[in-house]
């Protein structure tokens, strides 16, 4: 039990894939100006991570590991990837019309968010079995959300800030972006799995 | 519908065609790939075991072990891989040790994702040259800041400044084996 | 003429869309791997051999992929140019290819190589697409050889591994900034360096102004 809360809190905080291997920059620097976008943002990351992860597990255990096709791995990961994003999609599209309107939208970005093809390598690497693997897949979702939604809290107070021009948008962002690694900094050393 | 064919019949030549053209690469690369494997695996062992030219790998209880073989074909150490977790991520060593396990001979980082700067000197050779001559006829110990006239104590080494915890974890983790291989390797 | 269009294709990528610096695409490699210069080199010129590879193909068959599927199609082209990289590096320079270890694969989803099909290669004919991805490419490597750099001589004192400032710890006098190496370095290196390129276009405005045109669509 305590080794799976290890797993999950080392994915949110020591392991942050956000401020410490960077993932997912593109939407960190893009939505997350506005709070509530980057919590729906952050959300429809997680449940796709969340999902994503058992389904890349039992294909790297029992068909590429079992007919050793090793080189086949990115491609069907990230075919994984695509095909349960359409899905999901589809899937709420009929059922349920509030949750496409908060999350539809970020949907089809997801499928080319490095986190989710990260966390699906890093799950083969470290040789996470299937329930640690949908642990570490909720837990670094909710770490990327983590990140997002207080880079947006930040981004709305900045917009009240005297910014020099040319360091508006990205730069600042960027600047913000370092001083709160260095704050996640203080989590490492907490043993990560 | 027929729009749905067509697109289900372009995915799938895609697919082929990428399957087919990695499986031809991958033949290729394959015996590369071993091959760097195995010139990093003997790179390893021959660093830590300075006297070996040859080795001969055993695997007892489940533990692999290099024995190494000097230009005599006489045993020259025991070598070994130790893992476990350090400071950022998990670390993995090569470690030698002499015939009578009573001393160590040489350690090597295999993989280590430790802070730069400061845990990450576990790679330097300061630190890495403690570990040769290395007495484990008792547990291997760490001192912090160590007066530089006081002399070392047998199996003592100088944790890094600022990286303790680094350096509590090799010697932990050096310990934990060692003490697992020469159980193992006494019962034959 | 055609020359001309041509030569146009590949300048841009190097400064008025850099793509790094002016459209903010492929940021995780950007920031990951740029802690030495030479692993930003390595990862540029395999992002650019990725990105050739694919833009040269899918231009090629352009008229082939559906609408609803290009999307689907083109990932599955871009994963496998990225493994042939990833097979060559693990079997060629294994200490290149442990450094950058899942950012190889990554690049898969680099959003530059994605957005360089969609945008340009699977509307433009091949040689544009060629010279399209050869600036893109080039810019994003010069780009990342730049923060390795400026994050390696900052965090070091060298630069792709040629001592340029002497450490006190060998009787020099510089004192290695070790935060350079870490996560919050490169973030803070970019930040400035994106902000810095900003005063520098600033007064080139009309320039900028075009970009920033681009940028919107």
């Amino acid at each position: 039990m305590s080794e799976f809360l290890l797993i999950f809190i080392s994915a949110i905080l020591v392991n942050n894939f956000v401020l410490k291997y960077f993932l997912g920059i593109c939407p960190f620097i893009g939505v997350s100006d506005e709070v509530t976008a980057s919590l729906n943002m952050g959300m429809a990351v997680t449940f796709v991570m969340t999902l994503t992860a058992p389904f890349v597990w039992l294909i790297n255990t029992y068909i590429l590991a079992r007919f050793n096709l090793p080189f086949l791995e990115y491609v069907t990961d990230i075919i994984v990837i695509a095909s349960l994003v359409q899905l999901v999609e589809m899937f709420i599209k009929k059922y349920s019309r509030g949750l496409y309107n908060t999350l539809g939208i970020y949907l089809p970005l997801i499928t080319t968010n490095c986190a989710i093809l990260f966390s699906a390598l890093f799950l083969v690497l470290r040789n996470y079995n299937f329930i640690q693997s949908i642990i570490f897949g909720f837990g670094s979702g909710i770490g990327f959300t983590l990140a997002i939604v207080i880079m947006a809290g930040i981004r709305e107070e900045l917009e009240y800030a005297d910014v020099p021009k040319p360091f508006k948008g990205a730069a600042i962002t960027l600047l913000v972006a370092g001083l709160m690694a260095l704050a996640f900094m203080g989590f490492a050393g907490m043993p990560s799995a | 519908m027929q729009r749905t064919l067509k697109m289900v019949l372009v995915l799938t030549i895609i697919g082929i065609v990428s399957g087919l053209s990695l499986a031809l690469v991958y033949r290729f690369a394959d015996p590369l790939i071993r091959f760097q494997q195995l010139k990093r695996l003997k790179r390893a062992i021959f660093t830590v075991l300075p006297e070996a030219k040859d080795y001969r790998k055993e695997i007892k209880d489940g533990i692999t072990i290099y024995r190494g073989l000097n230009s005599k074909n006489k045993p020259a150490g025991i070598a070994f891989e130790v893992k476990g977790p350090g400071f950022q991520g998990p670390i993995v060593l090569m470690v030698g040790v002499d015939n009578s396990l009573s001393k160590l001979l040489g350690m090597e980082v295999l993989e280590s994702v430790e802070t730069p700067g400061l845990g990450g000197k576990i790679t330097s050779k300061e630190f890495k040259d403690q570990f040769k001559g290395l007495s484990i006829k008792q547990k291997i110990t760490y001192v912090k800041n160590r007066n530089p006239s006081t002399p070392k104590k047998p199996g003592q080494i100088d944790a890094i400044t600022g990286a303790t915890i680094s350096s509590k974890s090799v010697v932990n983790m050096l310990n934990n084996k060692i003490s697992l291989i020469t159980k193992v390797l006494k019962q034959n | 003429m055609k020359e001309n269009v041509l030569v146009k294709d590949t300048l841009k990528g190097l400064w008025d869309e850099n793509p790094v610096f002016r459209q903010l695409l492929g940021m995780c490699p950007t920031l990951a791997v740029t802690n030495a210069a030479i692993f930003g080199l390595s990862m540029g010129l395999a992002t650019s051999f990725v990105l050739l590879c694919s833009s040269f193909i899918i231009s090629i068959f352009r008229k082939v992929f559906l609408h609803e599927v290009r999307t689907a199609s083109f990932v599955v082209i871009i994963a496998t140019f990225v493994t042939i990289v990833d097979l060559f590096l693990k079997g060629n320079y294994p200490e290149i290819s442990k450094a950058l270890g899942p950012y190889i694969p990554l690049i898969v989803v680099n959003c530059l190589i994605l957005a360089r099909q969609e945008a340009f290669a699977s509307k433009k004919p091949v040689l544009r697409a060629i010279a399209d991805a050869l600036g893109m490419g080039i810019g994003f490597t010069i780009a990342l050889i730049m923060l390795g750099s400026i994050r390696e001589l900052l965090g070091s004192g060298t630069v792709f591994g040629f001592r340029i400032l002497s450490l006190i710890a060998k009787g020099g006098w510089f004192r290695p900034w070790g935060i350079m190496l870490l996560p919050a370095g490169a973030f803070l290196t970019l930040g400035t360096m994106i902000g810095i390129i900003n005063i520098l276009s600033e007064k080139n405005s009309k320039n900028r102004s075009v970009v920033e045109e681009r940028r919107q669509h």
